[in-house]
């Protein structure tokens, strides 16, 4: 009753609603999901609400059926369920304390008034959904009583003695009935699982045909159970009613009343045929479940000294109940978990339904179960994320390393709370393990990209694990897993099961002679005890191994009988080493083989390939350039060559110029000399010109006074012959360029003319001829 | 994402820690990892798993701790995880003998399933709790000897001895290594390694000479 009060518990901030620890990191995101998680406990509540309503207005029939007589408590729990029905937390609160009601009630009608013995019937509002429930089980239970044999394999390796009746409670055959179900399920759908339910159960549900509102009840459960009803919800969903048996539970507790036990009921006898071994094998669980009791849930509200000892309690009840599996770690969880949610003794029919059903084959000592479902779901991850597949392997990741601890646990401290309890709420309701693979395939579908990132395994590990510890949003995930794997069903599952379970157990029965090995191993007096046992083989193997380091030790023993089996046991000792040392030089071989290949090969000849890409880019490069170097030398070279051309064609061209210079300045300087030669004669002219005029006056002077001029004359004629030619001859000249020049040689004419003026005519001719005879050799 | 990895590491060790139920094999990983202990710590299913990079003769060393679930049934599944294991630490209870016992055992398991090189340190752990020792020292120094393996014994809860603990099977794990790869080079695998470095030297000559060349 403690239990069921938890959920009001006022929460630390480092608690979630339900009384668990949030992990320091996701503290801040659980406080963000919070409200929503509310929100959706509303609304949930609500519809739950309603669908029960409908549920009791459309069919009365199942309220009718075996369990009218406690219509009593119907009534009080109906009505302490409407009036909380508003507020899910308020609910919480009237729950916790009217549920003491029934407990009582439940404890008196019982009369035997065991004090560990706390049961309580759920509200019969679930009833039909109970009894749906029931069905499955009851089922179950027929196949099994009708002695279905299928692949049956012992797996146990305690001895013939635990294996009688023990075996059919737990052993595989629950698969094999499911898988038959299962294919008989699948073409006809939900309702047509119910129908063949019925038919094999057909004696105890007569009036009843179907249940329509099953699809609707499923699409609630996907959408998650309301806190209040979800411990009865989950009874029901495992037919806690129907697995029920009055008494059972409290006469596990009592070790004393083993007596009564034969009477009880099947299950029973299996407890009492392995009474034997009994006190030896509780004592194992109990040292076991004393360590753990401590480390469930630690620090949680609940688990106080009472809470510990009704988990005590529970865990002995179950481990006395199915000595197969006795006790597991994992299992303080879920009976803890259990124990929150409902009262003791529903608690245990509730274990017991998971345990020994839903989870059959999975915490048994083997695990074989566990370990199968963890390469089926392998299987499945490869089917569906290559690429995240593909990056495992190369990281060397298994996916089991993450997977096996979240299936083993079922989720629980894996996932945020929220989640964990969503995805029981499926399970539960399911019957059966397609839940975890679904749940497990959504998380990798989340993730994987983030996953595919990481750089080594280590790295990967820890981001998956992290990840999933953060997983709040607890609706995407369950849908997701629900819409996106529809087809990893049962049937599927069970034929990966059938087809992985060879090696598994194999596997397992190698190791079991491993370990029968090592006993013989052990001490010198086992190994004999173990050599008188299996003698024959070993005398076979005697022959083909001997060996000669023995021999030094050999002498030691005195006598030659107890020489021989010692030379013997020494033998099996030395197989098995050298088994030992070969198995390890394989491994050796094969790891180096790995080193090789991968560290060393697959290295070099990339980087050989670089280097040599490199190279040959390099010589590429090389030969380009040259080709470059050549065009440009050639270029060069002509240019160079037109250089040269260029520089004779402009030293020609400074010689010419420089003679042409040369030229010009000579040239200038006749031309200057003929100018002032050309002046002087000018000049002359000039002045022999005044003389002659000078002369001609003188002449017409004389004339004039002179009256007979022809003797004179005459004998002055070629002087006066002379005169008037030259006269003659520049006149027209002299005129005309004394005209130009006037302006401008007025000076010097003055000058020159009074110079002139004074010289004789000799002066005027000589220069002339002068000139002339000067000018004619340049020429 | 807002993972961070650690950054880089010269050399990556799995190590496993085994041991009975109850021994503190996961609170001497918190206390290593993330130096924290936990009186209230839960059962561990499976296993549970980090990693802590420390440094060893100036390379970073990255531990990659693999904390295994101690009850007997669980090794048939735990025994998948020693794969690639080069380090161990096989944990005792010094104030419960039976777990000491049965340390001979998880040995034998550990040999089984790993390379013979592998690093192994016998841990007895709880040294803190003095008055209900139940271990003598001795004998397990002893043992550990006549097992070769390393010893030591720690106390999670008063931090004693973890951190040498791990350090020192890391640090083993170093040499046992360095010295492999020694021996590697000198012979087996010297083949190859010589080609490729003819190919490069050949390269980088060719490249020089062509380099001459062209100036």
């Amino acid at each position: 009753m403690k239990a069921k009060s938890l959920p009001i518990i006022t929460f630390a901030h480092k608690r979630d609603a339900y009384g668990f620890a949030v992990r320091p990191q996701n503290l801040q995101r659980y406080r963000e999901y919070a409200n929503i998680y509310k929100e959706e406990e509303e609304e949930r509540s609500e519809r739950w609400d309603n669908f029960l309503e409908q549920l009791a207005e459309s069919d009365c029939t199942p309220n009718n059926d075996p369990q009218t007589e406690k219509s009593e408590v119907v009534v009080h729990l109906e009505a302490s369920r409407v009036t909380g029905g508003s507020d899910p937390h308020e609910l919480n609160v009237c729950d916790g304390t009217e549920e003491t009601g029934p407990e009582m009630e439940a404890k008196e009608k019982d009369g035997r008034g065991h004090p560990v013995e706390i049961w309580s019937q759920i509200r019969p509002s679930l009833s039909a959904i109970e009894q749906m429930m029931n069905h499955r089980v009851k089922k179950k239970k027929n196949f099994l009583e009708n002695g279905e044999q299928g692949t049956n394999y012992s797996v146990t390796s305690r001895g013939p003695t635990n294996e009688s009746r023990a075996m059919e409670d737990c052993d595989d055959e629950f698969y094999d009935v499911e898988r038959s179900d299962t294919i008989q399920e699948a073409p006809s759908g939900d309702s047509g699982n119910v129908d063949s339910s019925m038919n094999v159960a057909g004696q105890r549900v007569p009036q009843e045909t179907s249940f329509p509102w099953k699809e609707e009840l499923e699409c609630l459960v996907r959408g998650g159970l309301p806190m209040t009803l979800r411990g009865e919800l989950w009874q029901a969903f495992v037919g806690v009613r129907a697995r029920r048996m009055d008494g059972y539970y409290s006469s596990l507790l009592d070790p004393e009343s083993k007596t009564d036990d034969k009477e009880v009921d099947a299950p029973l006898e299996d407890e009492s045929g392995s009474k034997p071994r009994l006190p030896q094998e509780t004592e194992k669980w109990k040292a076991q479940i004393e360590k753990d009791l401590p480390r469930t849930f630690p620090g949680h509200p609940a688990l106080d000294e009472n809470g510990r000892n009704a988990l005590r309690r529970l865990l002995t009840a179950y481990a006395r109940h199915n000595p197969s599996v006795g006790y597991c770690q994992a299992m303080n969880f879920f009976a803890g978990l259990l124990l929150l949610l409902m009262p003791e003794e529903n608690a245990f029919w509730t274990l017991m339904g998971i345990i020994d059903d839903y989870f059959d084959g999975y915490y048994t000592e083997e695990m074989i179960e566990s370990q199968v479902d963890q390469l089926v779901l392998e299987d499945l991850v490869r089917e569906r994320f290559q690429k995240l597949v593909n990056h495992l392997d190369y990281l060397g990741v298994q996916v089991a390393w993450v997977t096996g601890p979240w299936f083993l646990s079922i989720f629980v401290n894996m996932l945020p709370w929220e989640s964990v309890l969503r995805i029981w709420d499926v399970i539960l309701f399911d019957g059966n393990r397609e839940m975890l693979f679904r749940a497990t395939l959504a998380l990798m579908d989340l993730y994987g990209p983030a996953i595919v990132t990481t750089k080594d395994a280590g790295d990967a590990v820890t981001l998956l694990q992290s990840l999933a510890g953060s997983t709040f949003d607890s609706s995407q995930l369950v849908l997701t897993a629900c819409m996106g794997y529809q087809d990893v069903n049962e049937t599927r599952l069970q034929e990966l099961r059938a087809k992985h379970r060879p090696t598994i157990i194999a596997a397992m029965e190698e190791r079991s002679k491993g370990v029968r090995v090592w006993r013989d191993s052990k001490g010198l007096a086992t190994k004999l005890y173990s050599f008188k046992r299996d003698n024959g083989p070993l005398a076979s193997e005697t022959k083909s191994n001997e060996n000669p380091s023995v021999d030094a030790e050999l002498d030691s023993l005195p006598d030659l009988k107890e020489q021989a089996t010692w030379l013997k046991v020494e033998l099996c000792r030395l197989l098995e080493e050298k088994r030992n040392a070969t198995l390890r030089a394989e491994e050796l071989e094969t790891a180096l083989m790995e080193m090789v290949k991968q560290d060393n090969r697959r290295f070099l000849s990339a980087k050989v390939e670089q280097l040599e890409q490199e190279v040959t880019e390099l010589r590429q490069c090389l030969a380009d350039k040259q080709e470059q170097e050549c065009v440009m030398l050639e270029i060069l070279m002509r240019v160079e060559q037109e250089q040269k051309a260029t520089e004779d064609a402009r030293h020609f061209a400074e010689q010419e110029a420089a003679a042409q210079q040369h030229m010009m300045h000579s040239l200038e300087e006749k031309y200057e000399e003929a100018l002032s030669l050309l002046a002087q004669m000018e000049n002359r002219a000039v002045m022999a010109e005044t003389m002659l005029e000078a002369t001609l006056q003188y002449q017409s002077g004389q004339l004039k006074a002179l009256s007979s001029p022809r003797t004179p004359t005459a004998d002055q004629s070629p002087k006066t012959d002379q005169s008037p030619k030259t006269s003659l001859l520049s006149r027209p000249f002299s005129l005309s360029w004394r005209d130009k020049s006037k302006g401008k040689q007025n000076n010097s004419e003055e000058s020159t003319d009074g110079k002139l003026t004074s010289e004789g005519d000799q002066n005027l001719q000589s220069p002339s001829t002068q000139t002339n005879g000067h000018q004619e050799p340049e020429k | 994402m807002a993972y961070k990895a650690d950054d880089d590491y010269d050399y990556l060790f799995k190590v496993v820690l085994i041991g009975d139920s109850g021994v503190g094999k996961s609170n001497l990983l918190s206390r290593f990892t993330r130096n924290e202990f936990s009186l209230e710590s839960k059962s561990t299913i499976g296993v549970e798993f980090a990693t802590r990079s420390i440094r060893v003769d100036e390379k970073v060393v990255k531990a990659q701790i693999w904390d295994t679930a101690g009850q007997e049934r669980y090794r048939a599944i735990t025994s998948a995880y020693y794969r690639g294991a080069v380090g161990a630490l096989v944990v005792y209870d010094i104030t419960r003998n039976v777990t000491f016992d049965n340390v001979e055992r998880w040995l034998k398991e550990l040999r089984d399933h790993t390379d013979s090189s592998i690093v192994i340190m016998l841990v007895g752990n709880k040294a803190d709790v003095r008055h209900l020792r139940a271990v003598d020292t001795e004998a397990a120094t002893a043992f550990a000897e006549r097992e070769n393996t390393y010893f030591m014994e720690t106390s999670a809860l008063e931090s004693t001895n973890v951190e040498k603990a791990f350090t020192e099977v890391l640090n083993q794990i170093y040499q046992v290594v360095s010295r492999k790869a020694l021996e590697a080079t000198s012979h087996s695998t010297s083949l190859p390694k010589g080609q490729t470095i003819n190919v490069g030297k050949d390269d980088v000559s060719a490249v020089k000479k062509a380099g001459c060349c062209s100036s």
